[in-house]
């Protein structure tokens, strides 16, 4: 075991790390909890193309700098550290470049891969539906096959990034009456073809981030259809495993972190309030074993295999610390825990509250704990899992 | 990072593996505790013969010299296992000390014996039943003439009774600036006494009388007045592994709770198909993955002498508290069997606490994490 990184890695850290810090005292973005998910800038997103951070871990054949998912990781975490705007590659550089390599045509690899790494294009997915949440394979946005082309209709929703997003990678039913896991596809669809529908949905915090998304007799070319037919609720099982187990998962609300280690370390009475120094010691340990998961994760990853079990537990972990840390710095600062950003004597800048209003998200997207807890349980323990209503 | 075993901690850990399986049992362990001397001479031995005892001992003392981290992977076994013995308080922190600190001619007298599992040394530090400090040691060591008194009573003591030696950590008024000072004490000296605490754990602690027992001061270790210095150096070593023993615990935990959710069957089907049960097997699982990673991160950081006092906190606070939990959480799943003397489940549950307790619970370590953070 060795729990250091490569000389290599320490420079690469600190590459980042300086890049960022130039970046944000030159004003290209504000150091705030949840921005780098809340904004969206192609510009600087083709910065990071420019220094071929964007698909780091992609073979060279596709213009990826074929470096190792620890690398990766430890981008992110630096990224995290800073939180600049990223929404605009997010999704495309992290799961839609890597499905493409694996289940993508020939000619899909040509079309788009080269553009999600020069940030040319921005991605969103459409997976979830209003009946269909935690149930992937009750989805029921249906593609018809009319000659070369298929025709689309239904709606998703929690479509984050739908209206800033150039495709959305759209997950449909193809075999209408079939059987259930065996029914569905995956297409990539343009979203300025005629027939769909962006309406914003605000979050609890008054953000735009995500939306519905209605399709009405959309018609889309047999070409976009990704890997086979009717296997696309495995190929989206194989995909989550690789979105769970990132730094997004432990440090969207790092700045709060920081923040509130600061504010003890100025306040006399805090620092020296027993309960108060259990409590932040106690993240502090959370944030150091989500640290190690994951890490351990990318370690999996690069060892070729699927982490399967491991992002899950990473993921359910982590955001389970996230949850605490922002239900802990409202309680640190007392009735201005309540208090929304822009009033100026908030200390943090407000970023408590948004944190606390962000965090029964963390527990819910991409795998509510649930789910992850019967993940662990089924895939990582060989516990019977129990079928359900077909 | 690389979160893999080298080759030759796997050896190890296979060579651990293969000894505890076919040499060890719970039903060895049941004989042993009722057993006046707590722990089985005839496996001593055996394990002495791997070289187990020697791993942190020079060669050039009859040791094997191997790092820290080596030797992990075998204290995790011994955990999973539950193998009461005096391995920790004789084969690393005796060794590691009297490494350390000891004299020449002391290092000759006694290393090599206690790498061949010949000579049992144990530490006597704490007294109070709470956390390690300095300032509650108040066991005194009277200078008079050449020699020493010592006079006092240590608590916790591990595996005492069948120790040959006792290192204690007293204050020594001689000292400048009032320090403590290691002695080695034999325990057949005159004055010297052992007074076994009947606890619920799996090793042996005993209360230790020193009343006014004569030390010469060839038997003095290391430096005068340096004793905590020494001690504080070397307690790294002692909690990870207390925390190696707790993760070897947790993963055996785990499957037996697994097995049994998979065979208990209740309304006609396995209780593991239960979604209530597999999300606290969940749970568990979580708990013993971090706790492995936290403790092998500090492990390795001890192994390589990288300044780690918070990870070592951070691994036991973490860790101590994980294996109450998911020894709790154990029993719970198992219903009423978990409970009773017959199945094996409690022996776990007992040592579970014992080692949260010992060398610094949730909350201590936790004041440490504090301290480091710089409050």
């Amino acid at each position: 075991m060795d729990f250091s990184f490569t000389k290599e890695q320490e420079q690469f850290r600190m590459e980042v790390r300086q890049f960022l810090e130039d970046e944000m005292r030159s004003g290209t973005f504000e150091k705030k909890s949840n921005y780098y998910l809340e904004k969206s800038s192609p510009e600087f997103s083709r910065k990071l193309a420019a220094r071929g951070w964007l698909g780091m871990t992609w073979p060279k054949e596709y213009g990826g700098g074929n470096r190792s998912y620890m690398d990766r990781a430890i981008f992110m975490e630096e990224i995290l550290n800073y939180q600049p705007p990223l929404m605009y590659h997010f999704f495309g550089e992290r799961q839609i470049g890597p499905a493409l390599i694996h289940y993508g045509s020939d000619e899909q690899k040509r079309e788009f891969l080269t553009k999600i790494i020069n940030a040319e294009i921005s991605f969103c997915l459409g997976i979830s539906e209003p009946g269909a949440g935690s149930d992937v394979a009750a989805i029921s946005t249906v593609a018809k096959e009319e000659g070369d082309y298929f025709i689309i209709n239904g709606q998703k929703i929690w479509t984050t990034n739908a209206h800033n997003a150039d495709y959305i990678w759209l997950v449909v039913v193809t075999n209408p009456g079939g059987p259930k896991y065996r029914n569905m596809s995956e297409i990539i669809v343009d979203l300025k073809l005629p027939g769909i529908t962006v309406r914003p949905l605000y979050n609890m915090i008054g953000v735009h981030c995500f939306n519905e998304v209605f399709f009405e007799d959309v018609k889309v070319h047999k070409k976009h259809l990704v890997g086979e037919k009717n296997k696309g609720f495995h190929q989206v099982l194989s995909q989550v495993d690789y979105e769970r187990g990132g730094f997004e998962r432990l440090m969207q609300n790092y700045p709060l972190y920081e923040g509130a280690k600061d504010i003890i370390r100025k306040n006399v009475s805090l620092k020296s309030d027993p309960v108060v120094r259990d409590k932040m010691a106690a993240l502090d340990i959370e944030l150091e074993l989500g640290r190690l998961l994951v890490y351990h994760v990318a370690w999996v990853t690069d060892q070729g295999r699927i982490p399967n079990r491991e992002a899950a537990i990473s993921k359910h972990f982590c955001t389970r610390f996230e949850q605490k840390l922002g239900d802990f710095v409202t309680e640190l600062l007392g009735q201005f825990g309540q208090v929304m950003p822009g009033y100026p004597e908030t200390p943090l800048n407000g970023d408590v509250a948004d944190s606390y209003l962000w965090s029964p998200s963390y527990t819910i997207q991409g795998g509510t704990s649930e789910i992850l807890k019967t993940v662990i349980a089924t895939r990582g323990l060989d516990l019977i899992f129990t079928k359900r209503k077909a | 990072m690389d979160f893999s075993l080298s080759e030759e901690q796997k050896m190890f850990k296979d060579t651990a593996e293969t000894f505890m399986s076919k040499e060890w049992s719970i039903e060895l362990l049941r004989k042993v505790i009722k057993d006046e001397k707590g722990y089985s001479v005839d496996h001593w031995k055996k394990i002495a013969d791997l070289g187990w005892m020697g791993m942190l001992i020079d060669e050039r003392y009859g040791g094997i010299g191997c790092s820290f981290m080596d030797l992990c992977p075998i204290l995790e076994e011994m955990g999973r296992a539950l193998f009461p013995s005096p391995f920790l308080a004789s084969a690393i922190m005796g060794a590691s000390i009297l490494s350390e600190a000891a004299s020449e001619e002391m290092k000759e007298k006694l290393l090599a014996p206690i790498a061949g599992g010949d000579v049992v040394v144990t530490l006597a530090v704490g007294e109070t039943g709470d956390n390690w400090s300095k300032d509650t040691i108040a066991t005194k060591a009277e200078k008079n003439g050449g020699n020493y008194v010592l006079k006092g009573t240590k608590m916790f003591v591990p595996f005492a009774h069948v120790s040959d030696y006792i290192i204690c950590c007293a204050k020594d008024e001689s000292a400048s600036g009032n320090g403590t000072t290691l002695f080695l004490v034999d325990t057949r000296a005159k004055g010297v006494e052992c007074i076994p605490i009947p606890t619920f754990s799996i090793d042996r602690y005993s209360k230790v009388v020193f009343d006014g027992v004569t030390i010469l001061e060839e038997n003095v270790i290391g430096k005068v007045g340096s004793g905590w210095d020494v001690i504080e150096k070397m307690l790294p070593r002692l909690v990870v592994s207390k925390c190696m023993e707790i993760v070897g615990g947790l993963q055996k935990v785990l499957e037996i709770t697994v097995q049994w959710v998979k065979d208990r069957e209740q309304f006609g089907v396995p209780i593991g198909s239960f979604q209530a049960i597999q999300h606290y097997c969940a749970e568990m699982a979580v708990d013993v993955e971090t706790s492995k990673f936290i403790t092998y991160q500090a492990a390795w950081k001890t192994s390589e002498n990288i300044p780690c006092k918070k990870e070592v906190s951070m691994a036991k606070a973490w860790s101590g508290e994980a294996y109450q939990r998911v020894t709790a959480l154990a029993l719970q799943v198992h219903g009423a069997m978990g409970f009773t003397e017959e199945y094996d489940l409690h022996f776990y549950y007992k040592q579970a606490k014992s080692l949260q307790l010992m060398y610094g619970g949730g909350a201590y370590h936790r004041k440490i994490v504090a301290q480091e953070m710089g409050y």
